[in-house]
């Protein structure tokens, strides 16, 4: 009885440990970035950033219709703690109709996976205030349109992008929380050793 | 001593040549420096003003090892090549006085009327604007996906100036324009097998 016991917790255990390092779009957290070719995925590197080593994903697992960009994260242990997922430009829409519609869907998905999130959405003044200058105000910074929703393993972020006044993009960061906290340890005493 | 008057008549008439071939050698020379003097210092001027650009670009995009942003400046450093080239040899054929043929090209060789350079101008000026305003909105940030995003828009708008000076350049000096294809926004996205949001997110 002890013995099956143990194998039930073995295998629970195991299970939720898989669990907790499927990444989105087929990708696994804390893999290297040369583990990460092994799961069908190319990519570009790009100059290391305030999240360390950079990429852009130019071939994943899995995709979603309409995003365009994905771009990943390694820290500075070369351990992918950050994917950005950015959609297709939505254009000629200043009210932002098609790209708030998306968000809202997507919004409504995130939540049924991470539960209630924390919602901030904050319409620009005078004329930002108005629909048709929606992605305007978004695009000048009046705007602000975004949603967190957060875990103890996992922090995602929902958000829109403007390109211009009538083009826009919805964006969702995922960040791995455990590994974060490691990048963030190393990064701070990097900062420290530099000053 | 005296010459035989027969000797004396061919050299007046050895002179008289001489004299004539001098004047129509230096009226042609005249003829051929009035002329090229206007074309070739306004094609210098042009010729000038892109080959800076040529210096410019090249330094942008030797401070990228690559990502989208690198391949549109390149995108513009080809666009600005080519429009180099052209002017070269259209200011070349002018000196030479050689007729410029194009025959594999689509759109015929002509010079432009003024109201089409206005108008080309107008659209290149509209550029421009675009284009400096996404440099003000880059310069806004110090990192990041949002700065990536407006440097990449920046290069994007730089290559559809360089693309209008070419358009300009062809009408204004009569040589057709080589079509260059710009990256599609697809070539910048990721591929893969399309999942449903549920299972991908």
């Amino acid at each position: 009885m002890k013995l099956i016991l143990t194998l039930i917790i073995v295998a629970l255990s195991s299970s939720a440990l898989a669990q907790s390092d499927q990444a989105p779009l087929g990708l696994k957290w804390g893999v290297s970035q040369t583990e990460i070719t092994a799961l069908g995925a190319e990519f570009r590197e790009e100059k290391e950033d305030s999240y360390g080593k950079g990429v852009v994903f130019t071939k994943l697992p899995q995709v979603i219709a309409d995003a365009e960009i994905v771009l990943g994260s390694f820290g500075y242990n070369d351990r992918l703690y950050r994917i950005v997922i950015i959609s297709k430009s939505f254009a000629n829409d200043p009210f932002g109709s098609s790209v708030l519609s998306r968000y809202n869907s997507l919004s409504s998905l995130l939540s049924e996976k991470y539960g209630k999130p924390s919602v901030n959405h904050r319409l620009g003044d005078s004329i930002y205030a108005e629909p048709r200058y929606f992605l305007s105000g978004v695009n000048n910074g009046r705007t602000s349109w975004y949603t967190n929703f957060k875990t103890p393993e996992i922090f995602v972020q929902l958000g829109l992008l403007a390109e211009d006044s009538s083009s826009g993009r919805w964006k969702i960061i995922y960040e791995n929380a455990a590994i974060k906290k490691d990048f963030d340890k190393v990064k701070q005493s990097r900062e420290k050793n530099a000053l | 001593m005296r010459l035989p008057p027969l000797v004396g008549q061919m050299k007046n008439v050895l002179i008289v040549i001489l004299l004539t071939s001098v004047i129509a050698l230096a009226s042609v020379l005249g003829l051929v420096l009035q002329d090229t003097e206007q074309p070739n210092s306004d094609l210098d001027r042009d010729m000038t003003r892109v080959r800076a650009e040529i210096v410019e670009a090249r330094r942008e995009s030797e401070k990228y090892s690559s990502g989208l942003v690198k391949s549109f400046i390149d995108l513009r450093l080809s666009v600005l090549q080519a429009t180099d080239a052209m002017l070269d040899q259209k200011r070349r054929s002018l000196f030479w006085r050689i007729s410029l043929r194009y025959p594999n090209m689509a759109s015929a060789a002509r010079v432009a009327p003024d109201q089409e350079l206005t108008e080309i101008l107008d659209e290149l000026r509209q550029a421009e604007d675009r284009a400096n305003q996404a440099r003000t909105e880059a310069a806004r940030y110090s990192g990041g996906l949002v700065q990536s995003m407006s440097l990449a828009r920046v290069a994007i708008d730089d290559v559809a100036i360089s693309q209008l000076r070419l358009k300009f350049y062809s009408a204004k000096h009569g040589f057709p324009i080589l079509t260059i294809s710009a990256p599609k926004a697809n070539d910048s996205a990721t591929k893969g097998k399309i999942v449903q949001d549920r299972d991908g997110l």
